[in-house]
């Protein structure tokens, strides 16, 4: 199993490198001037070409790229041209709070998911799977963002029960809180852009759980364990569920990627300061080193969620731990 | 049965989840009562902030806060002329009017308790000028040759030539702490850390910036023209317009400045709102590349404007927000000039002065030729501006009706810049924002063709001298007559179809007193804005301010 994940490390490195250099040249390529953001009728043209050369923007491209790949070689992203200020500082204020929300996206994705599927496949063809396949296609049939405006419409505007966006409430209004308060006030936050983010996902991971659990239950073994006269629980959940997981864990190598680009329709409503709206800007003002680093870093995830999705497998599945099975 | 405690465990955990995030909701923030001093003003902006610092931000929300967190030696009046003290007590010119000395407030202390001096006049000003910087109106500083500080109190800013706008270039770059910024490299300054902890002499002091959420500004209890009227202002950044929208309605945020038209009805309705109509500086165009052969003639650009109905997209697309403008200069400038003969809407006229030009159907296909060549040619706006998108369309319809055929194009924002900046473009839709000053060089002078803003490539050797003439005469009504035959010279010549000057909408919570928004600036007077009393005026529910 060791062996098995320093050697997807050692693959993954060539990877993002090639990823980041594809990238750099993509950017510089494509038309659009960082500059323009220096750009309005106070401003004298003259600025614009001073910063352009301060930037170094005017050097040949395999010079710009000799320069930003020593110092990315050597942790250095540089600075942001909109942010004024280091990269890492911008990535290191944004990451977390995408970490989170995808985070809790997720565990709600599939323990969700995973428990609606293993109902609906237990009770096949009763009233509450049908209920639930019909919420399910609902749901997962839903677009995003109308869905994250319908919960802002309803919960927000019209219940007034929940904030409509941001992490906390606003500053003077959070820090007065007691701890307890500002756990409660972070978690109320939450509640609508992690519902809107993963209601999708959860919907599609309970028809994959439901489809898989039903493969699993007329196998053999299912039959063999009733006869033993297990309990009817033990069965699904140990016996069937564990199994069944196989195809969904695939699922959430996924589903990771996923939830870094749905994040950002979902940042932008509900106001969430995460990577996915700082990418998109700095795509738009074409803010070089920002784009470089929040694509390597969006790559990174990406890697790792894959090779996290192949150690659940060992996990789940022993034949591929002992380097038998398919990998 | 068995399975049971699975799913109502799984469904239990979801209702507690929103029963906890649901109870301690609806807290109703409308209603909160203030005397004189206090309060919360939540402002909704769209973008949140690149820098705090005069000397950095280039976008409006930056400009928005430091505005009112630095003073200025003088404060520009509202009507964009004159000037009123500000950390200057009084100024005066030598009598060469090479030379300007501003006499400055001696009770005057930085937010962190530094006493502010002449000093840190003479530490900014080269600032500004420092190329490295990248100051965005560093050519304002120009003239500026010396600042000098005669004693710690006084600061005498000399100039290598005579112009009228002397006053308003001293006054640009507003001071900066030297105790916190001396001895910075000048390289480090764009990216230095005072960018997101500014210190200025204001009447607000910044507390706390978070990213792409809130920068939240509060009351400068020893500011020197007296304690602002409320606490605390809070710009709360919400990207997405509908989002910004509900809130307002829900009282979560109180003061929505420069919403979208299409919003004004919607918003106009709500009993505890006040929305406001003020001119705004910015107007839009369509340009035409008048080196281009099709535009080249001065018959075929007035035709095409001609074909235009200007009134109907200003009612349509503005819902009325705004008014239909003849030449280069807003109303709102004392140099602008009510009386230019304007181009009328008339289409039957515009087919008989493009048939003049030698524009005819000749093969009856229904659009207009000419030398075997059709009337066709590319429009360019940008991506993320609906109503350049909207009056493209609008235009192009306009257009087909006299036999003229438009293609649109939508460019991304950077894109769109790089190519008019290039002059690769036959006909835009742009617009322009116009500064404080009188200063048509930069897109009206032949010389400007080259390398700045005369993307249109628009010459005229008569509009070039009376400019040259204007821009150096000391004497306003003559001044004034200049500038005055040069729009009516552009109007004539007609080198962008001008569009029209359009309104900043603002909605207010109607607690708010004491508030007066202007086309300056919507920051002119924050600093005297409170909640109630109820005495007070609020702003009216539905208002034009002119």
């Amino acid at each position: 199993m060791t062996g098995f994940i320093l050697r997807r490390l050692g693959s993954a490195v060539p990877l993002l490198l090639g990823i980041a250099t594809l990238v750099f040249f993509v950017v510089h390529l494509a038309p659009g001037d960082p500059a323009a953001i220096f750009w309005n009728p106070d401003a004298d043209p003259d600025v614009v070409r001073l910063m352009r050369e301060n930037l170094g923007l005017d050097d040949p491209l395999p010079v710009q790229y000799g320069r930003w790949l020593a110092s990315f070689l050597t942790g250095d992203f540089g600075y942001s041209f909109g942010h004024r200020r280091p990269v890492a500082d911008v990535i290191a204020d944004a990451l977390p709070n995408t970490l989170l929300l995808s985070g809790v996206s997720l565990v709600v994705v599939f323990a969700l998911g995973i428990a609606v599927g293993v109902v609906s496949a237990a009770r096949q063809y009763s009233r509450v799977d049908h209920a639930l396949t019909f919420l399910s296609f609902f749901f997962y049939s839903m677009p995003g963002f109308w869905f994250a405006l319908m919960l802002l419409l309803v919960f927000h505007y019209h219940l007034r029960w929940l904030p409509a966006d941001q992490m906390t409430s606003i500053s003077h209004i959070y820090d007065s809180l007691t701890p307890l308060g500002k756990a409660a006030d972070r978690a109320r936050h939450l509640v609508l852009p992690a519902t809107a983010l993963g209601l999708g996902a959860m919907a599609a991971v309970a028809r994959y759980t439901r489809a898989s659990m039903l493969e699993v239950i007329r196998m053999d073994y299912i039959r063999t364990a009733r006869a033993k006269g297990l309990s009817e629980r033990r069965v699904i959940l140990v016996h069937a569920l564990r199994n069944a997981l196989l195809p969904v864990i695939t699922l959430l190598g996924l589903y990771l990627p996923f939830l870094f680009s749905g994040a950002v329709l979902i940042e932008t409503i509900f106001g969430w300061p995460g990577m996915g709206r700082i990418a998109v800007t700095a795509i738009f003002q074409r803010d070089y080193p920002l784009i470089l680093a929040t694509t390597f870093v969006s790559a990174l995830l990406v890697v790792g969620g894959n090779l996290l999705a192949d150690v659940a497998y060992g996990i789940v599945d022993p034949r591929i731990r002992r380097g038998g099975g398919a990998s | 049965m068995r399975l049971r405690p699975l799913a109502e465990t799984a469904a239990l955990a979801l209702w507690a989840l929103l029963a906890a995030a649901g109870c301690g909701g609806g807290e109703a923030k409308r209603g909160e009562r203030a005397g004189t001093y206090g309060g919360t003003l939540v402002v909704g902006v769209e973008t949140d902030a690149d820098a705090l610092s005069p000397l950095t931000s280039t976008t409006s929300t930056g400009s928005d806060v430091h505005g009112v967190l630095f003073a200025g030696l003088a404060s520009t009046n509202p009507d964009m002329a004159t000037y009123s003290p500000w950390l200057a007590e009084s100024w005066e010119f030598s009598s060469d009017h090479r030379s300007l000395t501003f006499h400055l407030r001696r009770d005057v202390r930085w937010h962190d308790g530094v006493r502010f001096s002449a000093h840190d006049v003479v530490f900014s000003i080269p600032l500004y000028q420092d190329e490295r910087i990248g100051y965005g109106a560093i050519r304002w500083l120009d003239h500026i040759s010396d600042v000098v500080a005669l004693d710690s109190f006084t600061v005498r800013f000399g100039f290598d030539a005579v112009y009228p706008y002397q006053l308003t270039d001293a006054n640009v770059g507003r001071p900066l702490p030297r105790h916190l910024l001396e001895g910075v490299p000048v390289e480090e300054l764009r990216n230095h850390p005072f960018n997101r902890q500014p210190i200025g002499t204001g009447p607000f002091r910044f507390a706390d910036w978070k990213t792409q959420q809130t920068i939240t500004i509060v009351a400068n209890e020893d500011y020197f023209l007296g304690r602002p009227g409320l606490d605390r202002v809070v710009f709360k950044i919400v990207p997405d317009q509908t989002s910004l929208l509900t809130q307002l309605k829900t009282g979560e945020i109180d003061f929505y400045p420069k919403f979208p038209p299409s919003a004004w009805e919607e918003l106009s309705a709500l009993p505890d709102l006040s929305v406001v109509r003020v001119p705004s500086r910015v107007y839009y165009y369509l340009g035409w590349q008048n080196a281009h052969p099709l535009f080249s003639d001065r018959r075929v650009r007035r035709a095409l404007s001609m074909a235009i109905d200007r009134e109907r997209i200003v009612s349509t697309l503005l819902h009325g927000c705004g008014r239909v403008i003849e030449g280069p200069i807003l109303p709102f400038l004392w140099a602008y000039d009510p009386g230019i003969p304007p181009i009328p809407y008339d289409p039957e006229g515009a087919k008989r002065l493009l048939a003049e030009a030698g524009w005819v159907d000749r093969d009856g296909d229904g659009w207009l030729d000419k030398d075997g060549r059709s009337f066709e040619f590319t429009m360019k706006t940008n991506e993320n501006n609906e109503l350049r998108k909207d009056i493209v369309v609008i235009v192009q319809d306009m257009l087909s009706k006299v036999g003229v055929r438009l293609h649109p194009e939508t460019l991304e924002f950077t894109v769109f810049i790089e190519q008019t900046n290039r002059k690769e473009f036959e006909a835009d839709c742009h617009g322009w924002r116009q500064g404080v000053k009188v200063d048509l060089t930069s897109i009206w002078h032949s010389r400007a063709i080259e390398d700045k803003y005369n993307q249109v490539s628009y010459s005229n050797p008569e509009v070039d001298r009376l400019i040259d003439e204007a821009s150096l005469e000391l004497d306003m009504e003559k001044a004034k007559t200049e500038w005055s035959q040069v729009q009516r010279l552009i109007a004539e010549d007609a080198p962008y179809t001008f569009l029209f000057n359009i309104d900043d909408l603002y909605a207010l919570d109607k607690r708010f007193r004491n508030v007066r928004l202007e086309t300056y600036a919507w920051t002119f007077n924050l600093h005297e804005w409170t909640l109630g009393p109820e005495e007070a005026p609020p702003l009216p529910g539905v208002a034009f301010l002119r």
